[in-house]
């Protein structure tokens, strides 16, 4: 069915007709773009009443056809009359087909440039970048609502003035021969690809913007169109990135230590200069590879496996500490204090491992060397403190074997007139003599054995016996009795044994000499006592009845060289301190309430349920 | 050497003590085992006769104040020291205070018994000595009054003339008297008396 558009008939405008196209001239006109019918048009047509142009004569008809060919109606005329001339009347229709046609266009663009146009507008509205339009003279044509809050301009205060308000000095000087260049001369790189751009807000602030600027020639104007995207934000996330990856290169690159940084499973992801160039490593002879077998462990099959276990320890969670060894560049061993350690995410899963090492080795040298210096110390004092007690040793070693000698020749005395009744008797004690000599030769070796620092576990209370039997030779000499009384339930410690004896005997001695000193006959008595203290630390503590240390000496007591004994180096004190120190022990003094002094020092205790009984 | 003396043994060191008293055992010589100076004064009386074995380093009272104490008591018995190394300045104090010698441990056999039995010796001078003096001094004391004057004026060597002016007695009587002494005395010899006199000053003396 086809529908008339408009129609005129009989000197008005007629009404809205539709009708099947079929069978009429309207149809051969569609086919074939004109049609001229001259006379007899409803006998050539057999029209019959309720078709379009029943009774009448002529007809004349031209498609309309638009841009692209298609013929899109057409404009016809019926006439009552045969026609005179078809030609002019085909022209004439033609013609006014052909108006239409243009017409019809020209309102359909006109449509699609208005939607356009709003379209336009709702996006330049609506956009998120700042979109700024400039005429030729880049004055401001348009500024959208994104570019208002950019700059904290309203559009009005913008339209017309120069883009140039927009730029901060010194870019803005340049701009402008910038753009009077390239007006000139086509030239410049003003348009084209996006670039950073400096921008100045309303206040005066200035900010980065990323800046996408076309060139559109309008009416044969130049004219300019900027995209405009705050990238503040963005530029400080990124100087941020920037500084974060520095400040972590710096942390990470910095020279005295060794870093690496693992995968869960191992592998080695990153590791510092320092580390290459400790071990004298290329960067790829590491990266990639399980840790454990980097060149680093390469020296021994135990420090891989310590590695291995190390790393398995840290990607569960745990961080593991220990000394470990590793060749240097040069070949020599160096000692590290190597820690590998679990980096996990906002989870709390582990996502990667941190290994540190710090060369230790000059540390480690040191204190082995002090270490040696303290043991050769200790040991001179030993044998100076045995010097001391030479009267008291002899003795003590005299006295036996003039016991042997006794023995010896009253049982040649009885074999010789045939007694043999005492004999076994006589060896038995030649035995007993010489076993008791040989005790204090082995107290007195033991006390004299350079210090090979041998950690034992002990019994505090066995070990200070020997100490006490030492002292107790001298103690004879001047008439002084020492008391032992051992605490119960001692927990057991572990201690150079020899050291700790050489304590407690400096201690003892400086408690007789103390009372030697005094002089006074009665209570000639010096107590050393054992004792648990909270569980994890055994204190033992002498305590003599003898003069008391005086107030102005307590302060240097343990220094070495101190001493307020006419003879003797005052080392003494200095060297117990340093050896119960070494032990994690502390050593003390104070001055008893009644007479004396009690100087004690405790040593860390080891679980009783460790103990070997 | 004689059955009623003992070897008294001084020493705080029990093997030392048993060592000695086997081997004065097995040389027959009876000896008595003290721990410290202080046992033996407690068991020592001055009828005991012997000698002292000390031991010069011990606890308590060393032997050179248990010398002290008995020097103080008028003590004759002899000492012999027994030293270890490095007690010389204390041996030699105790050899000043008249201890007989003083022997170093370990001893040789034949020293320490040689030692002994020259102590025993002495203690045995000693006592006889002392027996003649209590002899001598019971014989003075029967003399009179009279008598005895004249004995110490004829022991200084005065003439009977002299001694006569001198008591205000004539020289007869002098004569008598002297007989008397000579005889209670039982003395043959002027020289008697005089080693009398001079034997009779050491004792008041030493008292």
């Amino acid at each position: 069915m086809s529908r008339t558009v408009a129609s005129w008939e009989e000197g008005k405008p007629g009404p809205v007709r539709e009708y099947a196209l079929s069978g009429t001239p309207c149809a051969a006109v569609m086919r074939h773009g004109v049609q001229v019918v001259d006379c007899e048009l409803s006998r050539r047509y057999t029209l019959d009443k309720s078709s379009i142009g029943y009774g009448c004569e002529s007809f004349v008809g031209s498609a309309i056809v638009n841009r692209g060919g298609t013929k899109i109606g057409q404009i016809c005329v019926f006439g009552t009359q045969p026609l005179q001339d078809t030609e002019m009347a085909s022209a004439l229709v033609s013609l006014a087909a052909v108006r239409v046609s243009a017409e019809l266009e020209h309102r359909q663009q006109q449509a699609a440039l208005a939607r356009s146009e709003a379209y336009s507008k709702a996006i330049v509205a609506t956009a998120a970048e700042g979109i700024v339009t400039l005429d030729a003279q880049g004055r401001i044509e348009s500024f959208n609502r994104a570019a208002e809050e950019m700059f904290g301009y309203a559009a009005e205060e913008l339209i017309g003035k120069d883009v140039n308000v927009l730029i901060p000095e010194p870019y803005r000087s340049k701009h402008t021969g910038y753009v009077d260049r390239y007006v000139a001369t086509g030239e410049g790189t003003i348009c084209g690809a996006g670039r950073e751009v400096p921008a100045l807000r309303k206040d005066g602030t200035e900010f980065p913007i990323y800046l996408a600027a076309s060139e559109v020639l309008l009416d044969g104007e130049q004219c300019f169109a900027g995209i405009m995207r705050d990238i503040s934000e963005q530029k400080a996330a990124e100087e941020s990135r920037v500084s974060v990856e520095r400040r972590f290169r710096a942390v990470f690159e910095q020279r005295h230590q060794l870093a690496g940084i693992l995968n869960v499973d191992g592998t080695v992801l990153e590791a510092n200069q320092k580390s290459l160039e400790f071990a004298g490593l290329e960067r790829n002879a590491v990266l990639g590879q399980p840790f454990w077998a980097t060149p680093w462990w390469r020296h021994s099959p135990e420090m891989q496996e310590r590695i291995h276990d190390a790393v398995k320890s840290a990607a569960a969670g745990e961080t593991v500490r220990f000394e470990a060894t590793c060749l240097r560049k040069d070949g020599q061993m160096a000692i590290l204090d190597f820690s590998v350690r679990p980096i996990p995410d906002a989870e709390g899963e582990t996502v990667f491992l941190i290994t540190e090492s710090h060369d230790i080795t000059e540390r480690k040298l040191a204190e082995e060397e002090a270490r040696q210096h303290r043991a050769r110390v200790a040991h001179v004092a030993r044998l100076s403190t045995l010097g001391e007690m030479a009267a008291g040793i002899a003795h003590e070693i005299n006295q036996p074997l003039t016991a042997i000698s006794l023995f010896a020749q009253a049982g040649r005395r009885l074999v010789d007139s045939g007694d043999f009744e005492r004999i076994s008797e006589v060896c038995e004690k030649l035995n007993e003599h010489a076993l008791r000599a040989s005790d204090v030769v082995e107290r007195m070796q033991k006390m004299a054995r350079e210090g090979e620092n041998v950690k034992e576990t002990v019994d505090c209370n066995d070990l200070l016996e020997s100490a006490v039997k030492l002292a107790e030779s001298e103690a004879r000499i001047y008439d002084i009795q020492i008391k032992f009384e051992k605490g119960p339930n001692l927990s057991l410690v572990s201690v150079d044994g020899v050291q700790i004896q050489q304590v407690a005997l400096n201690l003892l001695r400086n408690a007789m000499e103390a009372m030697i000193a005094t002089g006074d006959d009665d209570e000639r008595s010096v107590s050393i006592r054992t004792r648990m203290l909270d569980g994890d630390q055994i204190e033992v503590s002498v305590s003599d009845r003898g003069c008391g240390v005086p107030d102005d000496f307590a302060d240097s007591l343990f220094t070495p060289f101190s001493t307020t004994k006419s003879s003797g180096m005052g080392m003494r004190l200095s060297i117990s301190q340093a050896i119960i120190r070494a032990h994690g022990g502390s050593i003390g003094f104070s001055n008893n309430d009644g007479r004396g002094t009690t100087f004690w020092f405790t040593l860390p205790a080891i679980e009783r349920e460790t103990r070997h009984e | 050497m004689s059955d009623d003396q003992t070897v008294f043994i001084v020493d705080d060191d029990e093997g030392v003590r048993d060592g000695l008293s086997l081997l004065l055992a097995t040389v027959g010589q009876p000896c008595e085992l003290y721990e410290g100076g202080q046992e033996f004064l407690d068991a020592y009386d001055d009828d005991k006769r012997g000698c002292l074995v000390l031991d010069i380093r011990m606890p308590r009272m060393t032997g050179l104040d248990l010398q002290k104490k008995l020097l103080e008591t008028g003590s004759s018995l002899p000492i012999i020291f027994i030293t270890g190394h490095g007690d010389i300045p204390m041996a030699v104090e105790a050899m000043r205070r008249g201890a007989l010698d003083f022997i170093r441990k370990p001893f040789r056999e034949h020293d320490l018994l040689e030692r002994i039995n020259e102590a025993l010796n002495l203690d045995e001078d000693a006592h006889r000595k002392a027996l003649n003096r209590k002899d001598l001094a019971n014989k003075l004391s029967s003399l009179s009054e009279r008598e005895r004057e004249v004995f110490d004026r004829v022991a200084d060597g005065q003439m009977n003339k002299v001694i006569a002016a001198d008591l205000g007695i004539s020289e007869r009587t002098v004569e008598v008297h002297r007989g008397q002494v000579m005889k209670k005395l039982d003395a043959r010899t002027l020289a008697q008396l005089v080693r009398m006199k001079i034997e009779l000053q050491l004792v008041e003396e030493a008292i």
